[in-house]
């Protein structure tokens, strides 16, 4: 399995922002296993990005790799869900059991 | 407004069915229009007839048929063009279109029929019934497809006159329907919106913020999300909500509570749950976290000192008897204690039952400590004017005892062991004059004869009498600060101040230790004066005593300055060293303070008032203190109200040689000066009754006789003769209660002043 390139666009430094940054870490740290790139883009900062991405609203989350790329709007914090939603769901032979405590 | 357009746009499109004609029969056969038009008519329907095309096409927009029964074989305009005439008119929509043809199904022309929009069609010749039965299916069927899309209108405009944007997102994100609220939200037709990629939507339990970029401004929108079925695949709903006005109001009010160090909260009785503002959690010492707390996590806030008191006054809020209003101290966590005012109010639930108590609190930690040195400040004031009135009378007294003493001594010489007894009265005497001086120093009303002071070199002066005072176990460090300004200060009074401080600390110390004298030059800045009492900003005179002793508990560090009040063990101090002290630096225009750890030391400072610059205070004069103890044969008019002091000062003054003459009060005295013209001196009290002070009396009295000399005695020295605790240039005072010696002395240099 190949690298992930996570980017996760946020508008300012807003609390729902910080907690996607905070949720998308610990999200990848747990999943992931090592195999990931996560960009974090501010609209403020980058306005251009929101037209050429046709970003509607953040925090965004997209998977750009590997392919198809998947995006997911919110604060990232139901893991299983944002998993389904990127469709990560099939990287553990057992989807239901992601995220739960050994 | 938009909704009433819609609604009347609704109904508009109703009629054109349901109020309509009837139906309509289009033929150029006239029999077989007849035939078609008795059955229908009589299965109920109001019929009319065109015979050709565009008489077929006038009626239909002009009586709005329910259907249109068009025979198939129509001269120009053929039933082709009116079908199409028809059907591609949105305002004729719901209009049924049957076709009757000679010809069998499967024609050609009739395929050409439905593909121009006819809704059925009807084979002739045909049976009577079998008309009627067809009619009325077609009519049925049409009416079921107008009620469908009524009901598809009905609930597109109820979607369309939400105020929160609404979108269908499949599992990948991409928007199949979005609303007008939405087209507005994201600035962008839903033509557009619909078939763009928005983002799969988690949906949670809870509503999610999230932010909408547009064109230079952010909004925060909250988003609900709840699945559903389109075109029957699994999608979401989801409903965002503009609430950028309302966070921005929350903002403003949690902004406006910052400032203000005034939270809000709420105690919901039956949960016991209380939520809290931002700041509340701030006032409490707390972080933050989403706002409710129970109701264990806050009285474990509340100082355990203070719990009785608050649950007593919160029970007394629960019951409706009173409201809310408490002051009490928070412990947070870190253990820092701050002072705040809780006022709260019982709401009640829609049947009037007690729901919750809403309310705020606010932290007045400054303000009470603000209150609090007022208090102190004031307490020290009261308690000087208190102890200035009593030393004022007593030194009356021992004016008399300690004169008459002395009298009492000189005369029982030959009787030695009387004479024992009349000194040992002026010994005791002598000592309670030394402690009425100190409750005047106190009080801040001993008469200070300021002078520009070197204060090292009145340090150094003082090493051997504080060695010998402090013993050989006490080090003593002078650390003297250099280019040191000049004070302007009474010298004897600082070096019994001085003495003062070295005593308490050798008192401190025990068992030894060591004793720092430090001097420096220093500035008290505005912020240093606000957080004091009495003091103005600007350039000081340090003078600090520190001693490496057992220090000084907190709670008695803010008393040490009241007079009486002692640390030392009952019989060891008087409490009146540090008042005293402290009354001497307060009337001299400085400042003092105390710093204690216990069990490290104290530090006492005293902040003595800079001479300024090319200022001319005095330094000269005052050194005729060597004048003999010599008597005199002047005449000499003594004023004073006591008896028993007149009385002992006209014996003393006689005892020296002088011829004296007394007078009660200041217009007995004028009338004397008025008839004699032999009187040298007036020797006169400064306070005294009927309305003339001494003051006043050596004014008049010199207007009379301009080479009169004046000598003031008081026990107590008033604004009258001492601006700000400064003898006015010039003047004599002798301060009761005096010894022989000191009174014949200032006689003499009374009558040496003269004119």
């Amino acid at each position: 399995m190949g690298q992930y390139l996570l980017r996760l666009y946020i508008t300012g430094k807003s609390a729902h922002s910080e907690r996607a940054i905070a949720n998308l870490r610990r999200l990848c740290a747990e999943e992931l296993d090592g195999r990931y790139d996560i960009e974090v883009i501010d609209l403020l900062e980058h306005p251009e990005m929101s037209a050429s991405e046709r970003i509607l609203a953040t925090p965004t989350l997209i998977k750009a790799l590997p392919l198809p790329m998947r995006r997911v709007i919110g604060d990232l914090s139901d893991t299983v869900r944002v998993l389904h939603g990127l469709e990560l769901a099939g990287i553990e032979p057992n989807g239901s059991d992601t995220g739960a405590a050994p | 407004m938009i909704d009433s357009q819609r609604g009347a746009a609704l109904s508009m499109r109703m009629s054109t069915v349901t109020d309509g004609h009837g139906i309509l029969l289009v033929g150029e056969n006239a029999a077989t229009l007849a035939t078609a038009t008795q059955v229908l008519t009589q299965g109920g329907y109001a019929v009319t007839q065109a015979a050709d095309g565009e008489a077929a096409w006038r009626l239909v927009r002009e009586q709005r048929p329910r259907l249109v029964l068009l025979d198939s074989e129509l001269s120009e305009p053929g039933a082709n063009e009116v079908l199409r005439r028809i059907k591609s008119d949105p305002e004729l929509a719901g209009i049924a279109v049957l076709l009757s043809t000679a010809a069998r199904p499967g024609d050609l022309r009739q395929a050409d029929a439905f593909d121009a929009g006819a809704d059925g069609y009807i084979v002739t010749p045909i049976a009577d019934d079998h008309l009627l039965g067809r009619v009325r299916a077609q009519l049925r069927q049409s009416d079921l497809a107008y009620q469908l899309r009524a009901s598809e209108a009905r609930f597109r405009d109820l979607i369309d006159s939400q105020a929160d944007a609404v979108l269908v997102i499949d599992d990948e994100g991409v928007i199949h329907f979005a609303n007008a609220a939405a087209a507005e939200l994201f600035d962008r037709p839903a033509a557009i919106l619909v078939g763009s990629s928005f983002g799969h939507p988690i949906d949670a339990s809870e509503p999610v913020e999230l932010e909408v970029v547009r064109e230079g401004q952010v909004l925060t929108v909250e988003m609900r999300v709840a699945p559903t079925c389109w075109d029957d695949a699994r999608a979401w709903i989801a409903s965002l909500r503009d609430i950028t006005e309302r966070q921005r109001m929350n903002e403003r009010l949690a902004e406006a509570q910052r400032i203000a160090h005034l939270g809000s909260w709420e105690f919901q009785i039956d949960s016991g749950h209380r939520y809290w503002s931002e700041e509340t959690f701030r006032i409490f010492g707390l972080t933050p976290h989403g706002g409710t707390v129970s109701d264990a996590e806050f009285l474990g806030r509340v100082h355990p000192d203070d719990l009785a008191v608050f649950e007593a006054a919160r029970g007394r809020a629960l019951s409706g008897a009173a409201a809310l209003d408490l002051e009490h101290r928070v412990l947070r966590p870190d253990g820092e204690v701050r002072w705040v005012h809780e006022l709260g109010e019982l709401r009640g639930d829609a049947r009037g039952r007690p729901k919750a108590i809403s309310g705020t609190v606010l932290d007045i930690t400054e303000r009470r400590e603000l209150a609090e040195r007022l208090q102190q400040s004031q307490r020290l004031e009261a308690v000087g004017q208190l102890t200035g009135g009593v030393a004022h009378d007593f030194n009356n007294l021992l004016t008399v005892i300690l004169g008459n003493a002395e009298i009492l001594a000189d005369e029982l010489r030959p009787a030695p062991q009387q004479a024992a007894l009349a000194e040992m009265i002026a010994g005791a005497a002598q000592r309670g004059a030394e402690l009425t001086q100190r409750l005047l120093a106190f009080a801040r009303k001993q008469a200070l004869v300021p002078k520009k002071v070197d204060v090292n070199q009145l340090v150094v002066g003082m090493d051997r009498l504080l060695r010998r005072t402090l013993g050989e176990q006490i080090e003593i460090e002078l650390v003297q600060g250099g280019g040191l300004w000049r004070a302007l200060v009474d010298p004897a009074q600082l070096e019994s101040a001085l003495l003062n401080l070295c005593i308490n600390a050798r008192d401190a110390m025990p068992h030894g230790g060591r004793l720092t004298i430090e001097t420096g030059n220093i500035r008290l800045d505005h912020d240093y004066v606000e957080h004091h009492d009495e003091v103005t900003a600007g350039q000081y005179v340090l003078v600090a005593v520190s001693d490496s002793g057992m220090g000084i508990a907190p709670d008695a560090l803010p008393r040490v300055f009241e007079p009486f009040f002692t640390t030392k063990p009952t019989g060891r101090g008087t409490g009146l060293g540090l008042a005293m002290v402290y009354g001497f630096v307060k009337q001299s225009g400085g400042h003092a303070s105390v710093y204690s750890e216990p069990g490290e030391g104290t530090t006492v400072k005293l902040y003595l008032p800079r001479v300024q610059p090319g200022s001319e205070a005095d330094d000269a004069g005052e050194d005729s203190d060597n004048i003999a103890v010599a008597g005199g044969t002047e005449t000499i008019l003594v004023v004073e109200d006591d008896e028993l002091v007149r009385r002992f000062a006209r014996g003393q003054l006689r005892a020296l040689g002088y011829r004296v003459i007394d007078a009660q009060d200041g217009r007995a005295a004028l009338e004397i000066l008025r008839a004699r013209d032999d009187i040298a001196l007036l020797f006169t009290d400064v306070v005294m009754p009927g309305g003339m002070s001494g003051r006043q009396l050596a004014d008049a009295a010199q207007q009379l006789r301009s080479e009169l000399g004046v000598l003031y005695t008081s026990g107590y020295t008033e604004n009258a003769i001492v601006h700000h605790g400064r003898l006015d240039p010039g003047v004599l005072l002798l301060p009761k209660p005096y010894r022989r010696a000191d009174l014949a002395r200032m006689v003499r240099r009374a009558l040496a002043a003269r004119g």
